[in-house]
C-alpha cells in the first residue's frame, strides 16, 4: 500500500489491487459506525456483527468495480441498510422481543442509573417499534447524523419521501416518549 | 407570517438549516407560542433519543473479514477455470439437448394418428396391432425364433404327451 493511502478511495483502489492491508485499514475505519448502524436497525447484535463482517466482504469483491461517485462512507451504509433488510426478511421474529445488551443490559449500581437505564430502554423499544422505513430513516437521521439528501442516497428513495417518513417517525416518537419528555 | 412545519423543526433541531432559514425559525418561534412548543417537543425527543448508545464490537472484525476474504479467494482458486467451466456447460447443454429430441421421438411415437380414433397410448398399448399378434406357426420347434423355444417346451411337451 502506498504511504499516501489514506483516503476511502485510495483505500479501494488499494483493495481492488489485492492489498488486504488496505482492506484491513478501511474496515477498522468505519466498523464502528457501520456496526452501530446495523445494531440500531436489527436491535441483535449478534446479527449486527454478521452483516457488518458481510457488508465489508461486499466492500471486497465490489472494489474493482466501484468508481467514487458518492462518499464511500454513503456507499457502505447503504449495503449495511440492504444486508440489515435481508436479514429482517429472512428473521422475522415476534413482536416485543428485544434482546437486552448495550449500557441498558448492565447492572445497574443505583437509583439513577437505574432510571437511565430504563429510560434508554424505553427510548430503544420505542424506535424498534416504528415501522422499518421510518426506523431506517430515523437511525440514519439521528445517529448517523446523514442530512435527507444523504439519506436519500443511502436509501434510494427520494428526499421528500424522506421527509415524510422522519415527521411520522419523530411524531410518533414523540408521542411514544412523551412522559419522558414532559419531565 | 406562516407557522414553521415540522420537516423545517427537524432540521432545525439537527442543525442541517442554512443560517438564513434558521434566522427565519428563530424569529418565528420567538414570536408563535405552538410553533415555540413544538420545536421544543422536538428537541427534547432528540436529546432523549442520544440516550441509546450502543456497545462497541468485541470482536477484531478486521480479522474476521480477512480470513473471509482469504476463505473466498481459496474457494476460488478450487473453482474450474473458464475453459474448464464452458466445457462443462457444453456437455450438459447437450445431455439436455439429446434428452428433449428423445422426448420429441417418444412423443411421436406414443402420439394417437389422426385419422384413428382417439385413444390413450396406455389404450393402445393394452390393444395388440396386426404387428404385435405372432402367427403359432412362427413359433415351432427348431425356428428361427429360439427365445421362443424356451417357452414352449414347458407347454409343447403335455401337447406331445397327450398325442402319443
Amino acid at each position: 500500500m502506498s504511504p499516501d493511502a489514506d483516503n476511502d478511495t485510495d483505500l479501494m483502489r488499494a483493495v481492488a489491487d489485492g492489498d488486504m492491508a488496505a482492506l484491513g485499514k478501511l474496515v477498522r475505519r468505519h466498523e464502528k459506525k457501520a456496526f452501530a448502524l446495523a445494531c440500531r436497525i436489527l436491535a441483535r447484535p449478534d446479527a449486527a456483527e454478521d452483516v457488518t463482517q458481510e457488508a465489508f466482504l461486499h466492500v471486497y469483491r465490489a472494489a474493482r468495480r466501484y468508481r467514487p461517485k458518492a462518499r464511500f462512507t454513503t456507499w457502505l451504509y447503504r449495503i449495511v441498510v440492504n444486508l440489515c433488510l435481508d436479514a429482517k426478511r429472512r428473521t422475522k421474529r415476534a413482536p416485543g422481543e428485544l434482546p437486552a445488551y448495550g449500557p441498558a443490559a448492565e447492572a445497574p449500581t443505583d437509583c439513577d442509573r437505574l432510571e437511565a437505564a430504563e429510560r434508554t430502554q424505553r427510548v430503544r423499544r420505542a424506535v424498534h417499534d416504528l415501522p422499518g422505513r421510518q426506523r431506517t430513516a430515523v437511525v440514519l437521521h439521528r445517529y448517523m447524523q446523514l442530512s435527507h439528501r444523504d439519506i436519500a442516497e443511502v436509501t434510494g428513495w427520494s428526499v421528500s419521501a424522506v421527509e415524510s417518513c422522519l415527521v411520522r417517525a419523530y411524531a410518533r416518537l414523540r408521542q411514544e416518549l412523551r412522559d419522558l419528555i414532559e419531565n | 407570517m406562516p407557522h414553521v412545519t415540522d420537516s423545517e423543526l427537524i432540521k432545525y433541531v439537527a442543525g442541517e438549516l442554512a443560517q438564513p432559514q434558521r434566522a427565519r425559525v428563530d424569529e418565528h418561534v420567538g414570536a408563535c407560542r405552538s410553533c415555540r412548543d413544538r420545536q421544543r417537543q422536538i428537541s427534547q425527543a432528540w436529546e432523549l433519543l442520544g440516550d441509546w448508545q450502543v456497545k462497541p464490537l468485541e470482536a477484531d472484525l478486521a480479522d474476521a473479514v480477512s480470513v473471509a476474504v482469504r476463505r473466498e479467494r481459496e474457494a476460488g482458486a478450487r473453482q474450474p477455470t473458464g475453459w474448464r467451466r464452458a466445457s462443462v456447460l457444453l456437455r450438459a447443454a447437450a445431455a439436455i439437448l439429446v434428452a428433449v429430441g428423445l422426448g420429441h421421438l417418444a412423443a411421436r411415437w406414443t402420439a394417437p394418428s389422426p385419422s384413428g380414433p382417439v385413444t390413450s397410448s396406455v389404450d393402445r398399448l393394452a390393444q395388440p396391432t396386426d404387428a404385435d399378434v405372432v402367427p403359432l406357426g412362427v413359433l415351432e420347434l427348431g425356428s428361427a425364433t429360439g427365445w421362443a423355444e424356451l417357452i414352449l417346451n414347458d407347454v409343447v411337451p403335455s401337447e406331445q404327451e397327450g398325442s402319443s
